[in-house]
């Protein structure tokens, strides 16, 4: 196990490198700027802040008097006690209260929708690389890609537009209906779906023409490969060199595109919710974009980072656990 | 021998490209009988391959058979349909593929992939595992395997394990015959010969007949019934025992077996001067992906005068290509001088002028020039960098070392590119190329392996001419004694990273002293034996 | 053996890329005659959130604005972004990409780390932190894109490189004495000529999409006249609540005709990186589609071979 173990440290690492990035990048951004930075602050919010507001600002950003690694010592001090800082749009609400019941119902939606998307996609695209030239082949991955060329958000919109306000089928905001008290009880759990249901629709069929290409392009290189050839030349039925010895061996390439395309289709997950009025982060992200909400901005930054980062460092390992030639 | 068993009627095969359906196939005619051994050989580009594939109708796209008939057991293969094909495949006719290596899928055990193919055509053995299981066994052990290998992954094979696993596979059915596609892409003449005793041996005991497909035709010699011999899709001659004895009737059979004279005119060298080139200690090491330490080259030393030629011969894995890239600085050295004039080149980084007295002629003639370059531009840019000549000359400087190579009339040559060229054309282009900057030494590195056996000597030719005329000093890297032996005034022999024989031509090839060398020697004596027991002249 | 021409025959030789070719060579006339042809997109023509007529066939935006204006205006400073971004990655892509894969070493080191890390974070919210600080405005947009999605193209680029660098021709380079930069530049880039087209295409594609989405957010210049605006303003304006899908189909239409135009002319380009695919469409062609299965060779005898 020594060289699997070997190669999921370097990418631990890999990670723990950007997520140090990540953090530091958030420190000297407000730095960066020409101008003192609290000044500017403050300039913004003149006369639309109170003082304790402006205060709890300068703090935030910890634009205080001493030196700028005494500063990068207590930003990392308080990052490590989970203190992100207090929200201007949500004043005073502290960011991580605010961030954490919005990012719950990212993972719910995001994390759905790219499961449903990545497995439906995948299994697509291994049956349309093998019948490559066919009708499937002809007509399906360009549909998939017209569709995939517009915005997650414009889907949205339509599919909104469409079925939430002309045929009302499905709720046009929120994660579920006003007036319902969370719980595990099953008509909240059935509203949950209920609202669930349109975001997820989009970004499935949004999401779904891109994941087909990566497999059928990775499916052509396969079946052109030496185990496809003995299989066929060994008169192997049809369904058992698709499955069990091509799309196997493209299983782990996928897995690698899958992992690398996670933060993209996050940042289209973050628009849709905002068209649905979905309380996720993305939904957050409008309000403090609107707000000019640093604190909030980077918070939000911040938690999607590090989910990306540990989803593929889930990823890495699966895929690890997955390949013969890592066990020793 | 037996009944026919197989039997290709003019055959026509094609493939669909850009420029229209292009036929690789012309015609071909062939029979097997059962029990036979029959041999198909042919360079690269004859369509040996293709033409197997075609008969197996396996040939995947662009290919299109256009024309024959392939009767197997009185049934046509080409007119089948799919039910037919799948009761022929694996059950009539098995294939042990080309690099037989890649043919294991890596993600599945080598018991499973021997299992499919059980369960694939054997309706009992599908459903019963245990019956399954202990089926592969018995084909692992026919092959000399271990049974418990069955749950191994592929990569804890080596490469000479899994070509048995696949040559089990090929077994499992007990067809009638076995096509060997190829099977040792390696040029090592050591393992071809392994390989090729083994399927001896299995068909003297099981009984089927084999079509063996190669390039190399002095391995088969003593040992096929028949042999039919391709060159650019046709059929040139199909050689018995006989006919082979007597070295082959079409001209082309008798270049493929090797059966020229190369033996060159004995020279006398004036070695009182010292050695442009001195090499000594020169070592290099590498590390494998799993730690282990290889050592390339340990500790090499030779010696190169001008107007001489010393070839390195050895097999893959040597270490004869690693010395060479290791004067050529194309890879660091760990250890050792190498020396011109006196001068040691390793303990500074390469200088303009360090570059232009070392120049390698490589290997493959279909990647050492640059594809979107012109001709002119390859022989032209060295010109242009060591200041041998103004931009207005170079046009009339590379016309003229076009011309030295054998290129007329240059001016037909300069303005092409690679592609429209032929593989022996870009080869003499490369040598161009490498004189262009006036070197001292020479390295050709495996110069005329990737080309036509027709083409070879002639580019040695070139190179020995190059040699006297110029007074190159040339180091000539090879794996074939036989040109080593056309081309070279001294010869050392390399294995694993270390020199084990050094002397003048004549003497390691006629009175071999370290095994290795012997081994070499054996290996190569079909190729011109002919030679040795030719009276001196 | 891939020069310009050949990249230009390939996709004028492939139906689909041939179909994308004049798709986007459409949109390329509206974005610079267009603005000429239409009326201020930005000034107030009749009463609010009107449905397309023969007055104003898109229609008005939910500040009484012409949508079909404010849709061909939009065209042209979308484009030019995502092209200029588009280049720019490409060329970024190439340097970086072209040495680190040759040079090896501390080098590569260095730059696949970079890389990596900026190809692991996550792209919409680095985006939004970079932007928010920046004045709004197309150049800002263009820096953000361009540090954001530099590092896809080099990774491309370097894998194609350290396909390319044992090549023969490459070793003949170096002990002809060449610089690594010289060979990069000259002996290995124009071998990835395709490569570079393809790139500097999906670059392009996803600068459309990555702009439009940053300015639905507002953190371009809502002020000026882009495709993002459009669709920021129409959701603000609560187009989707009154039902006004011609305030946001016209530009979303735009967006996907232009993205997937590019698309297809991609799949001409990826023919000339792989001449197999091509090889093989037209065997496809030739056979028809009752003779080209794959599972055994098709028998032709109707087809003769062409001479030459």
């Amino acid at each position: 196990m020594t060289a699997a173990l070997q190669v999921l440290a370097r990418r631990a690492g890999l990670y723990a490198l950007a997520a140090w990035a990540a953090v530091t990048l958030n420190f000297l951004l407000p730095r960066l700027m020409p101008g003192d930075a609290a000044s500017v602050m403050l300039a913004r919010f003149q006369g639309q802040l109170e003082p304790e507001a402006l205060e709890a600002l300068r703090e935030t950003f910890g634009l205080t008097d001493d030196g700028l690694f005494t500063q990068y010592g207590q930003y990392l001090g308080h990052l490590v006690q989970g203190d992100l800082g207090t929200s201007i749009a949500y004043f005073p609400a502290p960011v991580s209260e605010v961030l954490i019941e919005a990012l719950g119902w990212t993972v719910l939606l995001a994390g759905t929708a790219l499961i449903l998307s990545f497995g439906l996609g995948t299994a697509l695209g291994a049956v349309v690389a093998w019948r490559r030239g066919g009708w499937l082949d002809r007509w399906v991955p360009p549909l998939l890609a017209f569709i995939g060329s517009f915005p997650y958000f414009w889907l949205a919109m339509l599919l909104l537009a469409v079925f939430g306000f002309q045929l009302r089928w499905a709720p046009t905001r929120h994660a579920y209906a006003d007036g319902l008290a969370p719980g595990w009880d099953p008509v909240f759990l059935l509203s949950v779906g209920q609202h669930l249901a349109l975001p997820l629709i989009t970004l499935v069929i949004a999401g779904l023409g891109g994941w087909v290409m990566a497999m059928r392009s990775t499916m052509i290189t396969v079946l052109g490969d030496g185990p496809v050839t003995w299989a066929r030349a060994r008169g192997l039925p049809g369904r058992w060199i698709l499955w069990r010895v091509a799309a196997r061996a493209a299983l782990l390439p996928s897995l690698t595109g899958f992992g690398m395309a996670l933060g993209y289709v996050l940042g289209g997950t973050l628009l849709t919710e905002i068209v649905f009025g979905y309380p996720g982060q993305g939904y957050l992200l409008l309000q403090a974009v609107q707000a000019q909400d640093h604190p909030l901005m980077q918070g939000i930054f911040l938690t999607i980072t590090l989910a990306v980062l540990g989803a593929n460092l889930l990823v890495d390992a699966v895929t690890v656990a997955l390949d013969p030639r890592t066990r020793r | 021998m037996g009944e026919v068993l197989l039997s290709v009627r003019d055959l026509r095969v094609g493939f669909v490209t850009p420029d229209g359906l292009v036929e690789a196939v012309r015609g071909v005619s062939l029979d097997v009988d059962a029990g036979e051994l029959v041999g198909l050989v042919g360079e690269s580009g004859s369509g040996k391959s293709t033409v197997v594939q075609a008969v197996l109708r396996s040939l995947g796209p662009p290919g299109v058979i256009t024309g024959g008939q392939v009767l197997f057991d009185g049934q046509d293969l080409v007119t089948a349909g799919p039910v037919a094909l799948r009761a022929f495949r694996w059950r009539q006719a098995s294939v042990v593929l080309q690099s037989a290596l890649d043919s294991l899928s890596p993600v599945r055990r080598v018991g499973d992939q021997l299992g499919d193919t059980l369960a694939a055509h054997d309706e009992t053995l599908a459903r019963d595992p245990g019956a399954r299981r202990a089926r592969c066994a018995e084909l692992l052990a026919l092959v000399d395997l271990d049974p418990g290998l069955l749950d191994a992954w592929p990569h804890e094979l080596s490469g000479g394990m899994r070509q048995r696993v696949v040559l089990a596979a090929a077994l499992a059915l007990t067809p009638k015959l076995i096509v060997f596609d190829e099977p040792t892409t390696a040029l090592d003449v050591l393992v071809e010969r392994q390989i090729l005793r083994r399927v001896l041996a299995l068909q003297r005991e099981l009984g089927f007949a084999v079509l063996f497909i190669t390039h190399d035709l002095p391995l088969l010699r003593e040992v096929v019934d028949r042999v039919a011999v391709m060159r650019d899709g046709e059929l040139v001659e199909v050689a018995d025992q006989a006919a082979l004895a007597h070295g082959g009737q079409h001209p082309y059979t008798q270049t493929l077996l090797g059966s020229q004279d190369l033996a060159p005119a004995p020279r006398r060298l004036d070695r009182t001067r010292p050695p442009v080139l001195s090499v000594s200690g020169l070592s290099k090491a590498f590390r494998r992906p799993d730690g282990t330490r290889v050592d390339a080259a340990a500790g090499v030393g030779l010696q190169l005068h001008r107007g001489e030629a010393v070839a390195l011969v050895g097999g893959s894995g040597s270490g004869k290509s690693t010395v060479a890239k290791l004067i050529a600085r194309l890879l660091p050295a760990d250890a050792g001088q190498v020396r011109l004039d006196g001068q040691d080149l390793l303990v500074r980084r390469p200088t303009l002028g360090d570059r232009r007295r070392v120049q390698v002629v490589f290997q493959d003639p279909y990647a050492s020039l640059n594809p979107v370059h012109t001709l002119l531009h390859a022989v032209g840019r060295p010109l242009l960098r060591h200041g041998i000549c103004t931009r207005d000359q170079v046009r009339d400087r590379a016309a003229a070392l076009l011309e030295v190579v054998g290129l007329t009339p240059a001016e037909d040559f300069l303005d092409r590119h690679p592609h429209a060229c032929s593989g022996g054309q870009r080869q003499r282009v490369a040598i161009a190329r490498a004189l262009a900057c006036e070197p001292d030494v020479l390295i050709a590195d495996e110069p005329t392996s990737m080309l036509d056996l027709t083409l070879r000597l002639g580019i040695l030719n070139l190179l020995a001419r190059l040699r006297d005329e110029r007074g190159l000093a040339l180091l000539f890297i090879t794996h074939d004694l036989v040109s080593a032996r056309a081309l070279a005034d001294r010869i050392l022999v390399m294995q694993h990273g270390q020199v084990v024989e050094q002397g003048l031509a004549q003497d390691v090839v006629e009175r071999p002293s370290h095994p290795y060398t012997c081994e070499l020697v054996a290996a190569a004596a079909e190729g011109w034996s002919r030679q040795v027991e030719e009276p001196p002249p | 053996m891939t020069g310009w021409r050949a990249i230009w025959d390939g996709i004028w030789q492939h139906p689909g890329a041939r179909l994308g070719v004049l798709l986007v060579g459409a949109f390329v006339a509206v974005a610079t005659v267009g603005p000429w042809l239409v009326g201020d997109p930005l000034a107030f023509v009749a009463t609010p959130l009107q449905p397309p007529s023969w007055q104003h066939w898109l229609g008005t935006t939910g500040q009484g604005q012409d949508v079909l204006a404010q849709t061909v205006c939009g065209a042209r400073p979308t484009l030019i972004v995502a092209g200029a971004v588009g280049l720019t990655v490409v060329v970024v892509g190439a340097l970086v990409g072209g040495l680190a894969g040759f040079l090896g070493g501390p080098f590569d080191d260095a730059a696949s780390l970079a890389i990596n890390v900026t190809l692991v974070l996550p792209g919409l919210p680095l985006m939004v932190v970079l932007a928010a600080w920046l004045p709004p405005g197309p150049a800002s947009i263009w820096g953000v894109l361009v540090l954001t999605g530099w590092a896809w193209n080099a990774r491309v680029i370097r894998a194609a490189t350290l396909s390319l660098r044992d090549r023969d021709f490459v070793h003949a380079a170096i002990v002809a004495g060449e610089s690594p930069v010289r060979i990069v530049a000259v002996e290995i880039l124009p071998n990835l000529l395709s490569l570079l087209t393809a790139s500097f295409i999906g670059a392009t594609v996803h600068a459309i999409g990555a702009q439009v989405g940053l300015e639905f957010l507002g953190l371009g210049d809502v002020g000026a006249v882009t495709w993002g605006t459009n669709l920021y303003w129409a959701t603000n304006d609560a187009a989707l609540l009154t039902g006004s899908w011609w305030t946001f189909v016209p530009t979303g239409l735009g967006v996907a005709l232009v993205g997937f135009g590019l698309t297809l002319v991609n799949y001409g380009v990826d023919e000339q990186t792989n001449p197999r695919l091509r090889s093989e469409r037209l065997w496809q062609a030739l056979l028809g589609s009752s003779l080209a299965t794959r599972d055994r060779t098709p028998v032709a005898p109707h087809l003769r071979p062409t001479d030459g």
